[in-house]
């Protein structure tokens, strides 16, 4: 099957929604019957930077793909093994999502218990004092009113 | 909710239709309102469980607090003083507060500066200051879809710092083509520093800005554990400007000299950011009190205590202490003019999704459709949940016809009753001791505060050898007891000075009837029985979940009662207290610990040290004296101490009261008292807190933990999701689905 490709490159994360990509070429391609949708075998001429393209959009099939290294053939082919990148090709649908976020690397609920968070085994330790000034026993004196004497009766004869 | 219209009385109507009620400052005087009292609520249309709106600190992962007003001056700032909320508990969350929206109306543009409402002073001479209650009214009858504000984001650009630029954009614009715009105050050169609504009023399609009045949504702060609304403020303390209105991002400080909070303008122009470090630098002393936006509440500081040292920690802010514009003076490396406050879109747009009122991002969309026939994507309303909250998130375009405000003809069509339910029991904010003003002291015998001087003239007379001496004492005795000793009912050590806690008069000792000829203060009653043995204010470490249980532990000592471990989940961000009330016939005592002003722990003790008097250590030979000289008398006096106890009407309980005291004494064992005074007489706690070892890449490669919700777009960087719903993804196969979701369930960058 002939169709349409653009051909990329890019130097982000698989991961990425959105990926910063470099065209290299707009051209016609082969594509290797049978095709599985999700991990087509596109075949395009051989051209000088076609090592650098990792990444592919076909039109056809409205999907972007990761591709590996081209596999050169006689008779100036390149071949690429791809396969789809399902967070590129529906970047729209997924951006307008609305989903819990659980993590984030922004946003931080900072009162939610994180088992991530990466703890050393030791603890620190703080000491705070409650200042008074009534506990005076090391600074009394001998006429100081320490003592509470009891006595019965207080009546004297 | 229905319009309690007693209070909310419609005194006036507007040429756009706008029913309004009376300023509030007329309904104070009139007493429909009442400081400190809650007000009536049956305004509010609805209720935002969160503060969305902006947060202090310096870097994205700070944590966002409201500015609440606390530690007020008192002064003569009478309205700070009427609106004093010093005490409130908090539960340690900085935004504990409710936000209960309702509408006010503005039309008083006479001063030409509408709504300059900035002040809190109660001597404002100012021309063109005005009290936000000299200016606002209730609205009282308003069409709810016709109102629909604009949004507007204004943004520094400090490329070049000699000639910064501001610029105002729409939230979409903001959104869209500046989508790391919110990570500002330390790097790039663009900062979102302020965000501004504007009302517009009517029908789709010939809706027109309300230029010669203005619709606040305005909200009060209600705190749960005092059953107190504190007062009506706008989206926050800000200000309007040629009918624009500001959120918040500003501090704040509270000058004496001219009794009024100010708002030092950090980001208005461009010097400004150094206004507040002037103006506080040129009258550098302590009557200006800085009140600044920190994590668990503004704290009042002085300004001489600022310095490096307090604020900066290795080159980085001290998480300990307050952070504030002051701190660009001294990290060489910031510019003055960059903002301290954290904003982001997505904090805008949950806010105004929190007011529950129809709103748009973008100026283009002002004519749309509401209600039911709503299409517009940028037309936002925020989601009221079954109870009537708003929690940040909204519908958009043909969504929001499912807004339940989509049927509301006027605002008090809202149907939820935020009266505040009565079932809370009588919420009180503070729990008192008792003062009891009878005492078990001095009544059936005599108490007398004595020295270490005087009771050793007091013992050289007791054991003297002399035999009148013994007599006296015995003949004395004959109707009290078996046992001259038995005139002794106690001797106690404590470790303070006794002689606050009593009246006393001076008087002879006396035993039974015997007049011991040595002068000592004869307790005459009790002042207090209470000990302040201090307090401190437990401040968090970490700002976040590891300042709590079970991350951080603490315990505190309390001198002679020992320890007790506490949470500090009930502690952080409180006040401390420890009271001792002491029982000064037994010698026990009860450690008091407070938080706020709420008593949550009790422990008892022994404070008083029992000194035996029955022991023959040092005066054997005349306690033998004395003891062999009553034996013959000790059957029939035991009979008649018998009969003695069991006599109803006759003192009997006091005179239990007094035995049981020594034998309780003698049963604690005087080692163990003893010892306690050679321990710490301080009460202190121990603190235990973990100890992180976070990575740089940690966010970037683990993230935080969010727990929110929103549309993945408007988030970025490392994300995780939980239990996707990838069912509206169209043309995606059912391999593609389960692969999405597993990616988005297992992180990527969004």
């Amino acid at each position: 099957m002939q169709t349409q490709v653009s051909l990329y490159t890019t130097s982000d994360d698989k991961l990425c929604r959105i990926k910063n990509l470099t065209l290299i070429q707009e051209t016609q391609c082969i594509i290797t019957m049978p095709c599985n949708i999700l991990g087509p075998i596109v075949k395009i001429k051989y051209f000088p930077e076609v090592s650098s393209v990792n990444y592919i959009y076909i039109p056809e099939f409205k999907r972007f793909y990761f591709s590996k290294a081209p596999t050169l053939q006689a008779g100036s082919t390149a071949i690429f093994d791809c396969s789809v990148d399902v967070l590129g090709s529906y970047a729209n649908y997924i951006g307008a999502m609305d989903v819990t976020i659980d993590r984030n690397e922004y946003f931080q609920n900072k009162y939610i218990a994180d088992s991530l968070i990466p703890l050393n085994t030791y603890n620190t330790y703080e000491v705070i004092r409650l200042d008074n000034t009534i506990m005076t026993l090391n600074t009394a004196t001998a006429d100081g009113k320490y003592y509470l004497l009891s006595t019965m009766g207080g009546r004297t004869v | 909710m229905t319009l309690n219209e007693e209070v909310y009385n419609t005194v006036g109507t507007d040429a756009s239709g706008i029913g309004y009620g009376s300023y509030l400052q007329t309904m104070l005087t009139d007493g429909k309102l009442k400081y400190n009292t809650p007000w009536d609520v049956s305004n509010i249309y609805v209720r935002n469980k969160g503060c969305f709106l902006l947060g202090s600190g310096f870097e994205n992962n700070r944590p966002i607090s409201i500015l609440k007003f606390t530690n007020f001056e008192d002064g003569n700032n009478t309205r700070a003083k009427t609106l004093d909320i010093t005490s409130i508990d908090d539960s340690a969350i900085p935004y504990v507060s409710i936000r209960l929206m309702r509408l006010a109306y503005n039309a008083d543009f006479s001063s030409g500066l509408p709504a300059q409402g900035v002040t809190w002073g109660n001597n404002v001479s100012t021309t063109g200051y005005r009290e936000y209650w000299d200016i606002w009214r209730p609205v009282t009858n308003i069409n709810f879809n016709n109102l629909v504000y604009t949004v507007y984001c204004q943004v520094l650009d400090n490329t070049d710092t000699d000639n910064p630029v501001y610029y105002t954009y729409s939230l979409d614009y903001v959104k869209n083509n500046l989508p790391n715009l919110y990570r500002f105050g330390f790097d790039g050169n663009q900062y979102l520093v302020n965000f501004s609504i504007r009302a517009f009023y009517g029908n789709a399609g010939e809706r027109e800005r309300l230029t010669s009045s203005y619709i606040f949504p305005v909200c009060e702060l209600y705190f749960p554990s005092q059953n107190m609304l504190v007062y009506w403020k706008p989206l926050s303390q800000s200000y309007t400007q040629n009918d624009q209105y500001f959120g918040e991002t500003r501090s704040f400080y509270y000058n004496t000299s001219q009794q009024r909070f100010y708002y030092p303008s950090i980001t208005q122009n461009p010097y400004s950011g150094r206004l507040f470090r002037y103006t506080m630098h040129s009258n550098a002393n302590n009557a200006n009190q800085a009140f600044i936006s920190t994590y668990p509440y503004p704290q009042s500081i002085d300004w001489n205590s600022l310095s490096e040292q307090n604020y900066i920690v290795n080159g980085l802010p001290n998480n300990n202490k307050p952070n504030f514009g002051i701190f660009m003076d001294y990290y060489p490396t910031l510019n003055t003019n960059r903002p301290i406050y954290y904003m982001s879109g997505i904090l805008i747009e949950q806010t105004m999704n929190g007011l529950g009122v129809w709103w748009v991002d973008t100026e283009d969309s002002i004519q749309s459709e509401t209600g039911k026939n709503c299409t517009d994507p940028h037309m936002h309303i925020g989601i009221i949940d079954e109870e009537g909250f708003t929690n940040g998130s909204g519908f958009s375009g043909s969504e929001a016809q499912n807004a339940i405000q989509s049927n509301w003809e006027n605002y008090t069509d809202s149907p939820f009753d935020y009266t505040i339910p009565d079932n809370f029991g009588n919420l009180v904010s503070d729990i008192s001791l008792n003062s009891p003003n009878i005492s078990p002291l001095n009544t059936f015998n005599s108490n007398y505060l004595i020295s270490a001087n005087t009771l050793n003239q007091f013992a050289s007379w007791l054991w003297n050898p002399d035999g009148t001496v013994f007599d006296d004492i015995v003949n004395g005795l004959k109707l009290f007891g078996q046992n001259p000793i038995e005139a002794l009912t106690s001797l106690k050590l404590f470790p303070f000075d006794l002689t606050p806690f009593f009246s006393t008069t001076s008087s002879n000792i006396t035993m039974g009837r015997t007049n011991s000829g040595i002068n000592a203060d004869l307790v005459t009653g009790t002042k207090t029985a209470v000990i302040d043995m201090g307090s401190v204010l437990f401040n968090a470490k970490y700002n976040n979940f590891l300042d709590y249980s079970p991350y951080t532990k603490c315990m505190l000592y309390l001198p002679y009662c020992g320890t007790v471990d506490i949470s500090p989940t009930d502690v952080v961000g409180k006040t401390v207290s420890v009271k001792y009330i002491i029982d000064f016939v037994t010698g026990g005592c009860t450690a008091v610990v407070y938080f706020d002003n709420i008593p949550y722990v009790y422990k008892t003790g022994i404070i008083g040290f029992n000194i035996p008097v029955t022991s023959t250590d040092s005066a054997a030979l005349t306690s033998s004296v004395i003891s062999g000289t009553l034996n013959a008398v000790n059957s029939g006096v035991n009979v008649f101490s018998g009969n003695l106890r069991e006599i109803p009407n006759f003192g009997g309980s006091l005179y239990q009261l007094s035995t049981s005291a020594k034998q309780t004494f003698q049963q604690s064992g005087a080692s163990t008292g003893y010892s306690s005074q050679y321990q710490p007489q301080n009460a202190y706690f121990i603190v235990s807190r973990p100890s992180t070892n976070i990575p740089k890449t940690f966010p970037h490669t683990f993230g935080y933990s969010a727990n929110t919700s929103g549309r993945i777009r408007d988030f970025s960087g490392f994300t995780i999701c939980k239990n996707v719903d990838t069912s509206g993804i169209p043309d995606a196969t059912a391999e593609e689905r389960e692969e999405i979701k597993r990616i988005l369930e297992s992180g990527f960058y969004a």
